[in-house]
């Protein structure tokens, strides 16, 4: 609850142009930020450049920000919405969606070596389902799957 | 799903997430509040705080219009408030043949005496003929 009304005195301050608040909400909420986004885009330019936007657009967005919903919550919320746009232009151009794991990512330890290739058909198989998705339904799967957001906050 | 499917999801969701983005993000989020700050809202912004604005004194003139029709304007015999909220000639079939009566009357007035040619129409009269080439 503390640390709520000091989020408040952080965005009042930062939107009154102060920007060490501004740097301050940014080092604080990094991590979800930073979390929700990569799980959507995966590392990289883009991932790292909607979380820019996201801290930006948080005070374009105060004026419907009324301070019930925890900082986090509308923020992730924005960083999701600004991923959806980001994922639906790279499938514009590349015309097809890429998550962040690449071919060389170690395989998971399994007992045996035909287990493991297994697991892994069974992994690609996941992947390439999940990276059939479109940006909102990959949304709600990162969100309710991965940052394990309940129901209503997902809907 | 089952549990080892769902894990097999978790696990494929979770290979590109990272806690952090990469160092010096605080610096690059900061150059770009800043540089957003100077550049002031975007146009469609800009453009809806001014509609905002007007929205108030637009209101007021239609208004005033609407109470000066109303109290001004003699209320002819059928008009209804609408009509003369909006200062309308009432909508009746003798008004209609009349309004058409006047344009009919002003067209002919605004006519020339004569018909001109399609030549003189597309400034072709002034064009000296070949001479039988």
């Amino acid at each position: 609850m503390a640390s709520d009304v000091e989020d408040r005195e952080l965005v009042a301050r930062a939107a009154a142009g102060d920007e060490s608040s501004f740097r301050a909400i940014v080092e604080r909420h990094e991590q979800a930020v930073a979390r929700a986004v990569t799980a959507m885009l995966g590392p990289g330019d883009d991932a790292d450049d909607v979380g820019q936007e996201t801290f930006v657009r948080l005070f374009g967005a105060l004026p419907r920000f009324r301070g019930e919903a925890e900082l986090r919550t509308y923020l992730t919320r924005i960083a999701v919405n600004l991923s959806c746009d980001a994922l639906e232009r790279r499938r514009r151009r590349t015309g097809w969606l890429t998550i962040g794991g690449t071919d060389d990512d170690p395989p998971i330890a399994a007992p045996d070596e035909g287990e493991a290739l297994e697991m892994e058909e069974r992994k690609n198989a996941v992947r390439r389902a999940v990276d059939a998705l479109d940006a909102k339904h990959k949304a709600v799967v990162v969100l309710r799957m991965l940052e394990e957001r309940p129901t209503r906050e997902v809907a | 799903m089952n549990k080892r499917e769902e894990r097999l999801l978790r696990e494929v969701l979770a290979e590109g997430r990272r806690d952090r983005f990469g160092p010096g993000f605080a610096d690059r989020a900061a150059e770009r509040w800043r540089t957003s700050r100077a550049q002031g809202p975007p146009l469609g912004r800009a453009v809806a705080r001014q509609f905002g604005r007007l929205v108030p004194v637009a209101a007021a003139a239609a208004l005033l219009l609407a109470v000066h029709n109303v109290r001004l304007r003699e209320r002819s015999a059928g008009q209804s408030v609408v009509e003369a909220l909006f200062g309308l000639p009432p909508a009746a079939h003798a008004n209609a043949v009349r309004a058409t009566g006047a344009a009919t009357a002003a067209a002919a007035a605004a006519a020339p005496a004569s018909t001109i040619t399609l030549d003189q129409l597309y400034g072709l009269d002034s064009v000296a003929p070949s001479g039988g080439e």
